[in-house]
């Protein structure tokens, strides 16, 4: 892995979220006051329990909201324009030319009864203008480069042909193909095989070489993390609570939560033989109004009874521990150092 | 490797139950609601038609035919003098008792099947849902029509035949029905648990697949009325002197011009009749769409 | 694929026969006696010579067993011969072909001016769920299923034939007596089309190559018609496949109130004149011909839809 170190973020970065907000219509808060920055051509990722809102910022990135959900605050400052503040058909533009998606499940996202080719050549169409000829061509160059097999015949397949991971290759293509600069990836690769998984990754890692890419990469599997993320964000119940250089993170988490996410990612038994897990959930933890929303599952507060009064009296600012490195945690100073002497 | 620890609680199963036992008498929808009623209205007018109807339906009255509404005939008189209202009255009795029946048997045959086809599978599933599949599309009038010419018309022949086609939507809902209770997390656990198979059935099976089987059995009643009224207007069901609802629009037919509200009264009464069964279906349909909703959540 | 279409037309085929065992059997097993039927047809006297009908039943067959019966029956109705009429004396399948082709324009029309008012309806109502179209619509399904036909009808007659007098009330001579039966007959249809539209244009907004589809820059006009349409359709398609199927024959009440000439009233009018080979001919006919039609449907269903051809079943 090359060690490049986080790359020069804060000078011109190309997406720069600030106090997003999405709730339910019922008026139920999904994302809480989200920050999050990507910079050029950096690979961050959001990762989390599932429900603590990651797919749902997603979407809200994209503008992509399904009806039930409402942006209802923040902004979204992409290259200096406000995505937010963007109309129907300046969004219809950027999505597949700036900003493209990749998606959990690639099958069920490909239109079952139109073929494979139809549907890569969709953002070569609409945003470059290509007729049908010249973007079918094209097409079946973008199949080649993500390896696929036999491109020209693939390219008049039905999406129920292809396996889980040609599904997915397709769906980088078509991501690929009018050449954007940010690849937002929902879980890409939670649905396919192990063996799979890796090519895919590779795959993006090259693409993202090989051109001008910034990637969001939302998961829930921490290995994939550190092998492949410049960054890291940590979402729980709506917001970050921590976000820094991958490195640092992993290695010297400076919150309980991810510090008990890595814990139980290694499948390391505790002291007592037993596999670590959180207790509780963190379904309900939106509801917390008061104080810190990951306090009463937190395995810190436990042990340090001290910690009572500020941790549910009120919750902590995300606030910087280091270079590049912030955490929401009244604890975080005596975790970091606990760290480094450790 | 899932680090998802989160742990969704299973809704209580008691509440589940007892939504079931008020989902008939309480559910919040309106359509159920007044649907419930008007059908009780009818139901109770075709129960208690001899002691409600304020003439004899079969008394004629030369002198006083094809009256309009007035304090003594409500809804006048028909072309034999006879007094419409209590015509109306009695004249459920036919149609209401043989879409009931029918229904029943549609139900008790259909649900059998479908759960047989689906709990056995592969050829036996297979082979019922294509039957299945194709009877959907035989008119069960055609099928009636066609045993009334053979066997004459009465209570049996009708029934028989609207059971003959009627009997498939109760089977693709209830195959269906039992193809996910068999993949119901919950139902395997149970199992897994070591509970008894009775106790996994009346506590799990039947209160889950209850409701949506009502609801189809209220579509369906709504469905077969029309069609047994189609048939007594076509002079295939009650024969003449007795009272019918089809058979009343049938024989105002010629006094379609002169007096209007001979033909209007009877179908305004199946009309309501069925509306009152195909609401309370949709009313119950909403509701399950609804509980659906918040069991996934 | 190859082997869905075998076993569909495989099941079509013995379901084809068993109509036929129950369509020529059950009319000769009950009562009456055919022979004498087709005399009193002939010569409308009730004093028959017994030796006459005797001589007649030879003639025809109708004193070997069942069986053989119904094997010669079958041969010639493989052939398109259903044997004569005994009111019209008029062969079978003749009556059958006209018949049939009024049944088709009726149900065509009907069903046609039920699928233009059902899509718009439907896919409005699906738009915006919850909204006033989709519960003006909700309603509008519920009444429609719920009106009879036959209540239906007589009350157009009396408006738009006696009150105001544009339309023939009965009838089969122009275009224009078209016009009521097929109004009358496209209410439940037309209920049942909007509802499959909703529904299926529901499942088509919702459904997740939609979302992708615009995260490549469609908008959501473009995603619908590109890739929605098509989608949401085979359901639609499926059920109009259904309800052509079932009008052939089913609009009896509709085809006697309005006299119109088509294979409902054919049937009826077998049964009341006691017509024995009109009526074997026309249940045939009518069964059968759903059951062709539905079969048809669901191979064209399969072989349309790229996703079942590697399936198999639903």
């Amino acid at each position: 892995m090359n060690n490049q170190m986080a790359a020069p973020k804060d000078r011109d970065p190309l997406l720069e979220v600030r106090n997003l907000r999405v709730a339910l219509e019922s008026g139920k808060t999904v994302v809480d006051g989200l920050d999050l920055t990507i910079g050029r051509r950096e690979v961050v990722a959001l990762v989390g329990e599932s429900g603590s809102g990651k797919s749902v910022t997603a979407l809200a990135l994209s503008r992509l909201l399904p009806d039930a959900l409402q942006l209802v605050g923040g902004s979204i400052c992409f290259e200096g324009q406000d995505i937010v503040k963007k109309s129907e058909a300046e969004l219809n533009r950027m999505r597949g030319a700036d900003i493209s998606m990749l998606f959990q499940q690639p099958q069920v996202m490909l239109d079952p009864t139109a073929r494979v080719h139809t549907q890569v050549a969709e953002p070569l169409r609409q945003h470059r203008g290509l007729n049908r000829r010249a973007a079918f061509d094209r097409v079946v160059e973008l199949l080649h480069s993500v390896g696929i097999p036999a491109p020209a015949q693939r390219a008049r397949a039905f999406s129920y042909q292809l396996s889980g991971g040609m599904a997915q290759r397709v769906m980088i293509a078509a991501a690929m193909a009018a050449g954007p600069k940010l690849l937002i990836a929902d879980e890409p690769t939670t649905a396919l095989d192990v063996t799979v998984q890796t090519q895919i990754l590779r795959l993006l890692k090259a693409e993202r070489e090989r051109q001008d890419l910034s990637i969001l990469l939302i998961t829930h599997d921490l290995s994939i993390v550190s092998a492949f993320a410049d960054r890291v964000a940590v979402m729980y119940a709506g917001r970050i609570l921590e976000e820094g250089p991958t490195e640092q993170i992993m290695n010297r988490p400076t919150h309980p939560y991810t510090r008990a996410l890595i814990r139980c990612s290694l499948l390391v038994p505790e002291d007592d033989g037993r596999l670590l897990s959180i207790p509780g959930s963190g379904s309900n933890a939106l509801e917390i109004k008061c104080g810190c929303r990951f306090a009463p599952r937190c395995a810190l507060m436990q042990t340090h009874p001290e910690l009572h009064a500020a941790c549910h009296g009120h919750e902590p600012a995300l606030e910087a521990v280091g270079d590049g490195w912030k955490s929401r945690c009244h604890a975080a100073d005596n975790l970091q150092h606990e760290g480094d002497a450790a | 490797m899932d680090i998802d620890m989160s742990h969704n609680t299973p809704t209580p199963q008691r509440r589940a139950r007892l939504a079931v036992i008020y989902g008939f008498v309480s559910s919040r929808h309106w359509t159920f609601k007044v649907g419930a009623l008007l059908l009780a209205a009818v139901l109770a007018m075709v129960f208690f038609a001899p002691w409600i109807a304020p003439y004899d339906p079969g008394a004629q009255n030369l002198i006083h035919r094809l009256q309009p509404p007035s304090a003594s005939h409500w809804l006048g008189t028909d072309h034999l003098g006879r007094d419409v209202l209590s015509r109306l009255i009695v004249g459920g009795q036919f149609t209401v008792t043989v879409a009931a029946i029918t229904v029943v048997f549609s139900l008790v045959v259909g649900t059998l099947i479908g759960v047989i086809a689906g709990r056995v599978g592969g050829l036996v599933d297979e082979v019922a849902m294509r039957v299945v599949d194709l009877l959907i599309s035989v008119p069960d009038v055609v099928v009636a029509i066609f045993l009334i010419g053979v066997f004459g018309s009465n209570y049996f022949t009708l029934i028989l035949s609207l059971t003959l086609v009627g009997w498939t939507p109760f089977a693709r809902l209830a195959r269906a029905l039992a193809k996910e209770v068999n993949s119901r997390e919950y139902i395997r656990a149970a199992e897994v648990l070591g509970m008894r198979r009775s106790f996994v059935i009346f506590r799990h099976i039947i209160p889950n697949t209850i409701r949506p089987i009502a609801a189809v059995s209220f579509l369906r009643f709504g469905h077969k009325l029309i069609t047994v009224g189609g048939l007594s207007y076509l002079g295939l069901g009650v024969q003449p002197p007795n009272p019918d609802w089809g058979l009343m629009l049938a024989e105002a037919q010629p006094y379609l011009e002169r007096v209007p509200l001979l033909m209007i009264a009877p179908g305004a009464v199946i009309f309501i009749a069925a509306l009152s069964v195909t609401w309370m279906g949709h009313g119950m349909e909403i509701e399950r769409r609804r509980t659906g909703k918040q069991d996934k959540s | 694929m190859r082997k869905i279409v075998l076993q569909r037309f495989t099941i079509l085929l013995v379901m084809l026969f068993l109509v036929s065992v129950v369509a020529f059997c059950l009319p000769l097993l009950s009562g009456g006696d055919p022979a004498r039927a087709i005399m009193l047809s002939r010569v409308s006297d009730m004093n028959l010579a017994p030796e006459a009908v005797e001589a007649l039943r030879r003639e025809l067959g109708l004193d070997r067993p069942l069986m053989a019966q119904y094997l010669s029956w079958l041969g010639s109705a493989l052939q398109g011969d259903f044997g004569y009429s005994f009111a019209t004396r008029q062969p079978v399948s003749a009556e059958i072909g006209r018949a049939l082709g009024v049944s088709i324009i009726l149900a065509l029309s009907a069903l046609g001016v039920a699928l233009v008012v059902a899509l718009p309806l439907g896919t409005m109502a699906a738009m915006r769920p919850g909204g006033k179209v989709d519960g003006f619509t909700t309603l509008l399904i519920q009444t429609l299923v719920a009106t009879p036909e036959y209540w239906f009808a007589p009350v157009s007659i009396l408006i738009f034939a006696i009150w105001l007098g544009f339309l023939p009330s009965a009838g089969w001579e122009s275009w224009q007596s078209l016009i009521l039966p097929a109004m009358a007959l496209m209410l439940r249809p037309m209920a049942y089309f909007t509802q499959v539209t909703r529904a299926a244009m529901r499942d088509v907004l919702e459904a997740p190559y939609i979302t992708a589809a615009r995260a490549r820059g469609l908008s959501m006009n473009q995603a619908v018609l590109h890739h929605g349409v098509r989608n949401g359709s085979m359901p639609v398609v499926t059920f109009f496949a259904l309800w052509f199927a079932g009008l052939l024959g089913g609009a009896v009440v509709i085809e006697v109130i309005f006299a119109v000439p088509g294979m409902g009233r054919l049937l009826y009018e077998a049964v009341v004149n006691r017509d024995v080979p009109m009526l074997q001919g026309g249940f045939v006919a009518i069964v059968g011909l759903s059951i062709v039609i539905n079969t048809i449907a669901d191979v064209l269903y399969v072989v349309i839809n790229p996703a079942m051809r590697g399936s198999h079943g639903h």
